[in-house]
């Protein structure tokens, strides 16, 4: 018979049988599924999946519950809410867009699946470099003939205030309006307009961009914790270091200035500039305070909420899920907290986009278990090919020579059985380093035991048959026998165990994976279950529990062909 | 028999003799300087140097292996480095642990696949024997952790049913190890791992049971059998006494591996036991403890295999012939 | 039908040999057409100079800490937009120790440093690029960057002598901006510590950087909403290696232990050392310091602590070489008894860091129970005992390995119902008992806290758990800022290019800060220092950071010479001769 001969017996076998031939057909599509997935679903799987983002929150101020969530698809760079409810976007082009909240319905829940798109935004004005409130009032600064312009902006339209010719406008970082002088925010300078006139200081450090007037001094926030205060009358500068991180806001209140910044950092700035620092008890930045109930609700870039109230401050809570916090304000009796930038995508249930959803960094799920299906695969059948061949050679060779061999070979298996195989595989990641290789090696060494022992007693059977016994007589050399009589007698059973040791290496891959053993660079359906449980993303995400029903559909799947193929193997279970 | 017994122990001696020497030497070529660990804890060389010293590590190799067996045969297993103990009462601790729960777990899963799958194997190619047979390759297809995973997030933390792993609540008093695990505190920690375990480990033997009960049903002496009119029951119960060798070698190789316990499954169920106090050892490079777990590991498997293979003589009278003659 | 099958076996044994076969003639046609086309290089159009040979970063495998692998993948990521060929190995962490510590055979390597308190000070950090620390090789000493800088050398070495703490942190300072801006290692981000409480049952905890929750203050800070006293379970996934406290040689160990026994100096959650057990800490002359007990001091046994006993233990640690101490002991030339209450240390070289490592870590053991103790045959019987009389805030420890940890008050301690220590309130005890659980991994420790088992965690969380905790009412997430090393990143400096300054400022001008933080941390971590901004008396705000700027790092790399070919690959500068690693 030819090759295909054989394989046609091989499908005419499975084909006899309904179960048989579903479990062929699955192992089939899994293979094609690991191996022509890829040129169809074109996912890096290492690639992190992000996008830009404008995400609104509409949040409870009392009970800190989130009553409504609405996002939008656009790359933003800044962006004010206006008191009148509805915010201001500034785009990458120099865009600005007001983009109006709709309206809350009963129970203080957006309507229904409010998905706002691009097309919902409305162009206010163009070559914008910043909006910014002051004091209740909504400013926007563009460019205009290379010079700076700041208008005002109420009711969907704005009102030209005034053209100012500052140096390098493309650094400009803020503004503060207030006590009729505008002071501009550049990179490292500010300049002062009052009256018509421009004093440009320098102050030779980072500046964030914000600053509020307060007493008759206007106050800037700077990096590593220092504060530029401008007194606006005699043109004064003084630097001040009220703590160590970056300052991100600054705000006035009850005649005092609260500093906030970068992890948490909080202090205070009395009129004399001496100061005090406030441990806050939070960690975020700290990017926004609005003026609430007397005192100041401070919002943290992922969602703390602090109140702030004569020098002191008290954590009110957290708000989950939030990132990147950038503006927020209070409107009708609701705190609106407007989130914006690149944002991973990360944890997402499954999807168009993403069939089996996305992982703890963003990526993938259904790219890593093409791989992981393919891994696993492999690593089983390379695991199966060492395995059998040891195995199977160890197991002949005991069987077939019996005494002393047979013995030595008996003890060797007996040592192997003594060898739990997790700690032995963490004992060769130590030695080694935990990846694909330790996880062959370790199956290998000692998996090889089971297959020895049943070949073995296959062997003890065969060989004791008339026909060995005939051969033996005549004097045919062992090779001879071992190669004419007992290898294609065994041979049924060393592919059937083939299969199974299959089996056992997927599952055993699996659980060393799981403890860390397993490949780092690349993914096995192990790794991909270790990695939900390790970040501890499992218990949000169920779809990343999926590799977990791979594993079972090959697995059971083998087990299945296995059974088919039993009776041949062996036909003392054939039916009847 | 007396001398077969001699030459048998006193191969078990030798055999257990070489795999002592041998884990010895592996483990100092693998690992060099167990002091490694304590860079992270701001020691310098010198102060590791003391503490090499403290352990005999100053010494030349061939003295500390002398050492090491002389000791090991009188019963002393030496110090671990970690935990700075015997290493015999740890492991004899976290064993126990262990078997406490793999024994019984072990013991009912033959229990249930020798039972089950005789009665599966009479049911053949009913539907209820189609559907138990594709349940029990389901739950022996996953892994074990997953099960575990998964059960701990439905029984125990979504139904707030069962506690989520440990052996008892603390605080607790326990005088001894049997005082420990006669309490109704312990039982409510047990029940879930136990009985996840049960499940797995019954999954195989069933089927393998099955599987050995349908090749004997179909051998010419049960056809006689029914012939002459035994009753079912009667048929059943001599059909399954001669398909039982199949799960006995099984059963064996389990019972061994419930002395190793198993690591991701300790470790879902916050389970105290030998396989991740052996893993906790290779990482902090204790090699004293390691040694130990797998010299104790090493001998149970072996004395079980001798009682398999005397349950086997037992069992089969073609083996005691072949021993004996 | 038998005789078939053996033919089936025949024919698939021929077959699958004659694959075999065929499979390795095509491999090996494969592979040589392969290596024949890939073989002859294109000659370079522009004089280069030799390849910059591949760059092989160990690290520590994802299992030991995620963020620290993926964080380390990313920097590979963005080194090879530069130019270089780079390769991550991940190890277990005792064998990257091995490898970068011992044997000194890395390029980069990263791993980092825990928090303990006592590292506040700057002494352990600022160490780790000294000569001294080089060490020899083979003995794992804490410099093998192989960095030396004389002038360094002579501000550690000043540090530590200047007992001035104004003018010590001016020279601290300097330091470390030295230390950024040399840039032989680099720690590329601190982590948040994230740890959950239950609210329900316990308020007002205080959060101490490098040990929010479980932390030697909390017993008197945590308040039970029930009022009175309750018991306060932690949940961890260590445990201590032992509790025998001339043994035990973890940090988790001595947290346990500082419980139990109490030093003469503690450090306040700020970190700035407070008088304990002594009324007062004396310094008579720079290598003179002289200590007075507190006069209403008990041992658990209702002995009275005097300073016989604390002589008898710095001596009892001194004479039984206590490794774990030596860094604080070694420096002690005597300690003597003046009165009964009165002790004077003398030291051998001024020590600024002797109040707030020596005096704080070694606890006082009652002379009376250990005077005649053999600490080597010590049973677990005999330590049982020994434990129950401590001079700590908590006594009676019990524990049952890999299980729990349980102390009980101690009600006759002279800070049970509260102190006052210059302007430091240390409010009552308002916990009976402290217990530990230990559990497998965090993931358990997280559904323990969610089926209310214990009340805290004693070891951080991860950032995946913050959104899931937040699901329950009873839970409370806090956050802290942390000074630990989380990713010490350190250069060969006996191999080239890592013994040019710009190329390690190159490189860490090519590592993706933003999105290490953002993406990897989610958020829960800040820039890293070598001391962290948390430690804000010692940080200085002043030194140089490196941004993630590609731009800026070719630049420093073209002009330092460097060139790359059209593939992009980068190369030495023309005659350059790469210096490699000799062996001593």
């Amino acid at each position: 018979m030819s090759v295909l001969g054989y394989i046609r017996a091989f499908l005419g076998y499975v084909y006899e049988d309904k179960l048989g031939l579903a479990a062929f057909t699955v192992l089939t599509l899994l293979l094609v599924f690991s191996l022509a997935g890829p040129l169809v679903y074109r996912v890096d799987p290492h690639a992190v999946h992000k996008g830009y983002e404008v995400r609104i929150h509409v949040v409870d101020p009392e009970g800190l519950r989130v009553r409504g969530v609405l996002s939008l698809e656009m790359e933003a760079l800044g962006g004010v809410l206006t008191p009148d409810g509805s915010l201001l976007l500034l785009g990458f082009n120099g865009v600005l867009y007001e983009l109006p909240l709709p309206p809350l319905a009963r129970g203080l829940q957006f309507e229904g699946e409010v998905r706002l798109s691009s097309s919902s935004l409305r162009v206010v004005a163009e070559n914008v470099l910043l909006a910014s409130v002051s004091h209740g009032d909504v400013y926007v600064v563009s460019m205009a003939d290379g010079a700076i312009a700041l208008d005002r902006f109420e009711n969907s339209s704005i009102t030209r205030l005034s053209v100012l010719e500052v140096g390098d406008a493309r650094t400009l970082r803020g503004v503060v309006v207030g006590g009729g002088v505008v002071v501009l925010i550049l990179e490292s300078s500010i300049v002062l307009a009052s009256g018509g006139e421009l004093h440009s200081f320098d102050v030779g450090f980072g500046l964030s961009g914000s600053g509020v007037s307060c007493w008759d001094k206007v106050v800037v926030g700077g990096s590593r914790g220092r504060l530029v205060v401008l007194n606006v009358l005699t043109g004064e500068v003084n630097v001040i270091r009220v703590f160590v991180d970056d300052v991100l806001h600054v705000a006035c209140a009850n005649g005092v200035v609260y500093v906030f910044g970068r992890g948490g950092s909080m202090a205070v700035v009395y009129e004399n500039l001496s100061y005090k620092v406030v441990p806050t008890g939070v960690v975020d930045d700290l990017v926004v305070s609005i003026p609430f109930d007397g005192g100041l609700l401070t919002v943290g870039s992922m969602g703390s909420i602090l109140y702030v109230e004569g020098g002191g401050v008290r954590l009110a809570g957290y708000i989950s899920g939030l990132r990147g916090v950038r503006t927020a304000s209070l409107s009708s009796g609701q705190l609106v907290i407007v989130s914006f930038g690149e944002f991973v995508r990360d944890l997402r249930p499954p999807s168009l986009e993403h069939p089996l959803g996305t992982d703890y960094y963003g990526r993938d799920v259904l790219a890593q278990v093409m791989v992981g299906v393919r891994m696993s695969l492999f690593i089983a059948f390379v695991t199966a090919l060492i395995v059998t061949f040891i195995g199977a050679t160890l197991g002949i060779v005991a069987g077939y020579l019996r005494g002393r061999v047979d013995s030595a070979v008996n003890s060797l298996i007996n040592i192997m059985y003594s060898i739990p195989l997790e700690p032995f595989a963490v004992l060769l990641a130590i030695i080694m380093k935990p990846g694909m290789l330790t996880v062959i090696l370790a199956i290998s060494i000692l998996i090889w035991r089971t297959t020895a022992r049943i070949v073995r007693s296959q062997v003890l059977s065969v060989a004791s048959t008339p026909m060995v016994e005939a051969a033996k007589a005549i004097g045919a050399p062992h090779h001879r026998i071992i190669a004419y009589y007992i290898v294609p007698a065994v041979l049924p059973v060393i592919l059937v165990d083939f299969a199974s040791t299959m089996v056992y290496a997927i599952l055993a891959e699996a659980t060393l994976s799981f403890i860390g053993v397993g490949p780092q660079d690349t993914f096995t359906l192990g790794t991909i279950l270790n990695h939900a449980r390790i970040t501890g993303a499992w218990r949000t995400g169920w779809w990343l529990l999926t590799p977990g029903i791979f594993i079972g559909l090959i697995t059971i799947s083998l087990y299945i062909l296995i059974r088919v193929f039993e009776p041949i193997a062996n036909p003392k279970l054939r039916r009847t | 028999m007396i001398a077969y017994v001699l030459r048998k122990l006193l191969f078990i001696f030798l055999l257990f003799l070489l795999i002592l020497t041998l884990q010895f030497f592996l483990f100092r070529l693998a690992i060099p300087d167990p002091t490694i660990i304590y860079i992270r804890e701001g020691l310098g060389p010198e102060e590791r140097e003391i503490i090499r010293r403290s352990f005999g590590l100053d010494r030349p190799l061939y003295e500390q292996y002398l050492r090491y067996i002389v000791n090991f045969l009188r019963g002393d297993m030496g110090y671990s480095f970690l935990y700075k103990e015997p290493v015999s009462s740890i492991i004899i601790d976290r064993l126990l642990n262990t078997l406490v729960l793999t024994i019984p777990a072990t013991l009912t899963a033959f229990l249930i696949a020798f039972y089950l799958g005789s009665y599966m194997a009479w049911l053949r190619s009913s539907l209820f024997e189609k559907a138990f047979v594709a349940t029990l390759s389901v739950v022996h297809s996953l892994p074990l952790f997953w099960i575990g995973m998964i059960a701990i997030a439905i029984i125990s933390v979504h139904l707030g049913l069962l506690p989520a792993g440990g052996m008892r609540t603390p605080p607790y008093e326990a005088e001894s190890f049997l005082d420990k695990i006669l309490s109704f505190d312990f039982l409510k920690h047990w029940i879930l791992p136990y009985t996840v375990l049960t499940i797995y480990t019954a999954s195989y033997p069933t089927l393998l049971m099955r599987g050995s009960m349908i090749s004997t049903l179909g051998e010419d002496f049960i056809t006689t059998l029914k012939a002459v009119g035994f009753s079912e029951r009667i048929v059943i119960a001599k059909a399954s006494r001669y398909s039982i060798l199949p799960l006995i070698t099984y059963m064996g190789i389990s019972m061994g591996l419930a002395f190793s316990g198993s690591v991701a499954f300790e470790t879902v169920f916050s389970w105290p036991g030998v396989g991740r106090e052996l893993v906790i050892a290779f990482y902090n490079l204790d090699y004293p403890l390691a040694q130990g777990v797998f010299a104790v590991m090493a001998l149970a498997i072996i004395v079980i295999n001798t009682l398999v293979d005397i349950a086997y003589s037992y069992l089969d009278p073609r083996i005691r012939r072949g021993t004996s003659g | 039908m038998v005789s078939s099958l053996r033919s089936l076996g025949y024919a698939i044994s021929r077959t699958t040999a004659l694959l075999v076969v065929a499979l390795l003639i095509l491999g090996v046609l494969v592979a040589g057409i392969h290596y024949y086309i890939r073989a002859p290089p294109a000659a370079p159009p522009t004089p280069l100079g030799l390849p910059v040979q591949k760059i092989t970063i160990i690290t520590t495998t994802e299992g030991e800490d995620p963020v620290r692998w993926a964080a380390v993948q990313a920097i590979a990521a963005e080194w090879r937009k530069l130019g270089f060929e780079v390769e991550v190995i991940g190890l277990e962490a005792s064998m990257v120790d091995k490898k970068c510590y011992y044997e000194w055979d890395f390029d980069v390597c990263v791993f980092g440093w825990g928090a303990r308190v006592d590292r506040l000070d700057p002494n352990l950090f600022l160490g780790l690029i000294t000569t001294e620390e080089i060490g020899v090789k083979g003995e794992g000493a804490n410099n093998p960057t192989g960095y030396s800088n004389p002038e360094y050398d002579r501000l550690y070495d000043l540090q530590r002598r200047t007992l001035d703490i104004n003018e010590r942190r001016r020279i601290v300072f300097e330091m470390q901006r030295i230390f950024h801006e040399e840039a032989p290692r680099y720690n590329i981000y601190h982590k948040h510590a994230i740890v959950a409480y239950r609210s329900d049952k316990w308020a007002n905890p205080i959060i101490m950087p490098g040990a929010p929750l479980f932390n030697e203050w909390q017993p008197y800070f945590i308040t039970p909403t029930a009022g009175g006293m309750q018991e306060l379970i932690y949940g961890s996934n260590t445990e201590p290696d032992t509790l025998h406290p001339i043994k035990a040689s973890l940090i988790f160990s001595w947290y346990v232990l500082k419980l139990v026994y109490d030093p003469l100096v503690r450090l306040t959650p700020e970190g700035k050392p407070v008088p304990w057990l002594a009324e007062e800490v004396k310094v008579i002359d720079p290598t003179t310091v002289e200590v007075r007990l507190r006069s209403n001091l008990r041992f658990h046994d209702g002995k009275p602590i005097t300073a016989d006993d604390v002589v008898f233990t710095y001596k009892y640690y001194i004479k039984h070489e206590f490794a774990y101490f030596r860094p604080y002991w070694r420096n002690i030339e005597d300690v003597i008894k003046v009165d009964d209450l009165t002790v004077r240390f003398k030291l051998k070289t001024p020590d600024a860091t002797f109040m707030t490592n020596t005096l704080y870590m070694i606890p006082i053991l009652p002379k009376h129970v250990w005077e005649n103790v053999d600490p080597k045959a010590v049973t677990e019987e005999q330590l049982r005992e020994l434990l129950k009389v401590g001079s700590g805030p908590f006594k009676n420890p019990v524990w049952v390995r890999k299980e729990y940890i349980a102390v009980e008050v101690a009600p006759e301690h002279f800070a049970y119902r509260g102190v006052r220590i210059g302007d430091f309130e240390v409010p009552p005890i308002k916990v009976s008992r402290i217990i530990i659980r230990i559990y497998g991994d965090l993931d358990s420790i997280v559904s323990a806290l969610i089926r209310r088992e214990i009340d805290a965690t004693a070891v951080s969380i991860l950032p995946g758990h913050v959104d899931v905790l937040a699901r329950y009412d009873y839970i409370r997430v806090v956050k802290a800022r942390n000074f630990a090393l989380d990713a010490d990143l350190m250069f060969n400096v006996r191999r080239s290019p890592f013994d040019i300054k710009e190329i390690r400022q190159a490189l860490l001008y090519a590592i993706p800060y933003d999105h290490i933080i953002n993406v990897i941390l989610k958020g829960y971590g800040e820039k890293g220092y070598i001391i962290a901004p948390v430690n804000s008396f010692w940080h200085n705000p002043d030194v140089k950071t490196y941004e993630y700027n590609l731009e800026k790092a070719r630049e420093l790399l073209a002009k330092a010479g460097f060139k790359w070919d059209d593939k992009g690959r980068i190369y030495y500068p023309v005659g350059f001769t790469p210096r490699k690693q000799e062996d001593p």
